[in-house]
């Protein structure tokens, strides 16, 4: 039996890579249906309670996320002009910058939990209805976005490993590419959450 | 269509353009902030969102080289943002007059 | 001609040649032995729960397990059976077929598709045995009372979020495959109506579903951590999770059944020997329903609470969308006027899915109307309109596409008597077991309820005996296709004299689809001869 011949090429891959992403706004969007709904009806509540938030740690995370997003662009830019070293090099950056966005989120979160403040807490559940559901959004919004950090990283690690042995190479850089398409949708999505959660006074 | 299949696309973004997006997008960032932090109100979010799309757009047309891709998707990606938009505001019709 | 797909194994043996391929064809079968194993399990359920409403007082079951049983019917049924049914099967087979492709745009994801759809479908199943038992909160799974529940109602739900993957993968998947690889000469308007449905179909699939994921995910959370957002007692609003579920259940209802029109629209041409009527307003009128099915979802929620306004604008959105399933009812009519019309099983099969759907459509408009709405809200009407249109509508066409196109996908014929006789006798089974229900709904009796007062007894028994015949029309129809499978005789390629390219390859499809890829110059349902 003679193998399948290889029919598609990379404008499929692309296309089912951007499907995907709109498919990834949609199920952002649930979530920020919920907090325009629930801003609007408590809106008092929510911009007292995005004050306590560290907006220190909340620009710096925005901030070196949009670089990593850079980096990985720079990074397919790179690897279309065959400078593989290069490429390799911004795709590490990207990866690590998404791990330190990791770690001040877990630095930010425990500060909070150690406060008492989690979805669910007997202290939490004392406070105004309002506050209620802003922590819960800050808590699930955020947590459901650095879960998309960590697929990111998981990604760009096996792309570096296959950069190295040879599978992702100058004319063959689909697969680079849709991570980075991905890694740039988590950016996104992060550039509305910033405002919404952190800046509401 | 077989007959119609692109060639891989080599076209990149110059690092000069990466760079300067790059660049904008921090500013921005540093905009959003301090307009949070003079303005207190709730024009200073809706600025902060309208802000928020323009950074989204730079990443989605240089970044994501939406620029370079086919017509298909930037209709898709606003059929989205219609999409999302009727949701919101069909949901918004029972909150607002329940 | 070549080998046909089952011999080609790719190397391994037995049950793995099958359930690691990723040839479109093996992976259509796939989903077709698994959907038609859930709707086994659907109908015996759906039996237990007529026999309980037999008689008033408890029959069988008492109320707690009658709550698990109609819950399980509708999980089972909904994600399991009807959402996946058609385009996952038949249109993992014949999506390449139609548009002159090797395979689908991406095959690995494919099989992971099914994959996931099998775990998500053991998943289900598993939360009648964990500890909690089966969930007891009715299909849509509505907080509050699905946070308060001790039941599986996360189990339930992590079931529906993996299948929800499953289908966006199959969405963008056919969406991919119908942009990039359709034959040279296959344009947009040569396309068949099946695919162009399945087309439709894809897009809600990918619009609709990521909203279902996340209101799931977000009830798994809120009852993990008490998150609050539907909760009341935390300032949470249980509307916006009828909202949410229903951005992607109203959708969800047209995943079941655009497929459904297409495979109609396919066989109508076919059996009247004629090329289609108005083949534009067939595809427009999908493409319409698919959109305006996006904004009519608060027709679920006149008595929720809703404000007046917006039920209002929604009853108003939801009458436009009889406009173009009206439209396509009336294409195929006039497809047959005229024609010569040879009554065989698929067509006859075709003909009970247009009088059931159209019944169901209708009763729809009663049900959208808000002042009609409030009074047969949550009754058996709704039950009796649901399965219309959804039973009577998707799942007969479902058999309809399986007698049109099972032997293209075995190479064998089924016995047409027999068929026949399964077909009246479904029909009939049909009407006695929910015309009743009807009745019951508008003379009040709610649904999601073990027992009922002396004076529905009546149409209650008729339609237990209803369920019967239907059930043995089932066995009929089952046993006959499946006999097809051993004892048949060989098809031929085009027993129906179909039109499309899928009739011009050999029965069984050769492994690759086409020895060389075609170039299509006619429309699809055009009588000139020799494409290939
Ligand atoms: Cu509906």
């Amino acid at each position: 039996m003679q193998a399948l011949v290889k029919y598609t090429d990379d404008v499929d891959a692309k296309m089912g890579m951007w499907l995907f992403l709109f498919t990834e706004m949609l199920f952002f969007g649930g979530m920020f249906l919920l907090y325009a709904v629930y801003s609007t009806k408590y809106s008092a509540d929510f911009s007292g309670s995005s004050s306590e938030l560290n907006r220190v740690i909340g620009t710096f995370n925005t901030l070196i996320l949009i670089t990593s997003s850079f980096t990985a662009a720079l990074s397919l830019s790179e690897i279309k002009k065959g400078a593989l070293q290069s490429a390799s090099i911004c795709l590490g950056i990207t990866a690590l910058i998404g791990i330190v966005f990791l770690i001040m989120k877990y630095i930010e979160w425990s500060a909070k939990i150690g406060h008492g403040i989690y979805p669910g807490s007997a202290y939490l559940n004392e406070m105004a209805h309002g506050k209620v559901l802003f922590y819960s959004l800050y808590f699930v919004m955020t947590g459901i976005h650095a879960f998309h950090v960590l697929i990111g990283i998981a990604v760009f690690i096996v792309i570096l490993f296959m950069l190295r042995n040879g599978t992702v190479r100058e004319n063959n850089s689909i697969k680079l590419e849709n991570a980075a398409l991905y890694w740039h949708f988590v950016d996104i999505a992060w550039i509305y959450l910033f405002p919404l959660l952190y800046l509401l006074r | 269509m077989l007959s119609m299949k692109q060639k891989e696309d080599t076209r990149s973004t110059g690092n000069g353009t990466l760079i300067f997006t790059w660049i904008a997008l921090l500013l921005l960032t540093g905009l959003t902030v301090w307009i949070a932090g003079v303005n207190t109100d709730r024009h200073g979010v809706a600025v902060n969102i309208i802000i928020a799309s323009v950074k989204a757009g730079l990443v989605l047309f240089v970044f994501m080289r939406l620029k370079y891709e086919s017509l298909f998707f930037r209709l898709i990606l606003l059929l989205i943002v219609i999409t999302l938009t009727a949701i919101m505001a069909l949901t918004f019709l029972d909150v607002l007059y329940r | 001609m070549g080998t046909d797909f089952y011999m080609n194994t790719e190397g391994r043996k037995g049950v793995l040649s099958w359930i690691l391929s990723t040839d479109h064809k093996r992976i259509g079968l796939l989903y077709l032995y698994a959907v038609l194993g859930f709707f086994l399990i659907g109908v015996i359920i759906g039996l237990l729960m007529r026999l309980e409403l037999m008689a008033p007082g408890r029959t069988i079951v008492n109320a707690r397990a009658y709550d698990s049983l109609f819950t399980l019917h509708g999980i089972i049924m909904i994600f399991f059976f009807i959402i996946p049914g058609v385009p996952s099967s038949l249109g993992n087979f014949f999506l390449p077929l139609q548009i002159g492709a090797r395979d689908v745009a991406f095959p690995r994801l494919n099989l992971l598709s099914w994959w996931l759809y099998v775990i998500a479908g053991l998943t289900a199943i598993s939360t009648i045995f964990l500890p909690g038992g089966p969930p007891d909160t009715g299909w849509t799974l509505y907080p509050p009372y699905s946070i308060k529940t001790p039941t599986n109602v996360s189990g339930t739900a992590l079931a529906a979020f993996i299948v929800g993957f499953s289908s966006i993968l199959t969405g963008l998947n056919f969406i991919t495959t119908i942009h990039r690889l359709r034959a040279p000469g296959m344009t947009w308007f040569r396309m068949p109506l099946f695919t162009w449905t399945l087309y439709s179909t894809a897009w809600v699939q990918v619009l609709a579903t990521p909203v279902l994921a996340i209101t799931l995910l977000l009830l798994i959370l809120e009852r993990a951590f008490g998150t609050g957002f539907f909760d009341p007692a935390k300032g949470g609003d249980p509307l916006m999770f009828e909202h949410l579920f229903w951005i992607y259940s109203h959708p969800a209802v047209y995943v079941m059944i655009l497929p459904a029109m297409g495979i109609i629209s396919e066989i109508v041409p076919t059996f009247s020997r004629k090329t289609v009527f108005g083949y534009k307003a067939i595809v427009f009128s999908g493409l319409s329903i698919a959109t305006l099915g996006y904004v009519v979802w608060g027709h679920h929620m006149f008595t929720s609470g809703m404000s007046d306004v917006s039920s209002m604008v929604f009853s108003f959105i939801t009458f436009a969308v009889a406009v173009p399933s009206g439209i396509k009812v009336f294409n195929w009519i006039a497809t047959m006027y005229k024609g010569s019309v040879e009554i065989k099983p698929p067509l006859l099969y075709a003909f009970a899915f247009i009088f059931l759907f159209s019944i169901g459509g209708l009763t729809g408009l009663v049900n959208s109307a808000v002042a009609t709405n409030v009074h047969i809200h949550g009754t058996f009407f709704i039950v009796a309109h649901f399965h219309y249109t959804m039973f009577g509508g998707a799942g007969f066409a479902f058999f309809t596409g399986l007698h049109y196109r099972l032997p293209k996908m075995t190479g064998r014929m089924y016995n047409f008597r027999a068929s026949t006789v399964a077909c009246i006798v479904l029909f009939i089974g049909f009407n006695i077991l929910y015309f009743p229900m009807f009745l019951l709904g508008w003379q009040g009796m709610p649904r999601r309820y073990y027992d009922y007062p002396p004076e529905f007894h009546g149409n209650n028994f008729i339609s237990t005996i209803g369920s019967w015949i239907l059930a043995a029309g089932l066995l009929i129809m089952f046993i006959n296709l499946a006999r097809s499978l051993f004892k048949g005789e060989k098809a031929g390629n085009n027993p129906w004299d179909g039109t499309t390219l899928e009739w011009q390859v050999s029965s069984p499809p050769p492994q690759e689809n086409f020895e060389k890829i075609p170039h299509i110059t006619r429309g699809p349902y055009s009588r000139e001869k020799n494409i290939l």
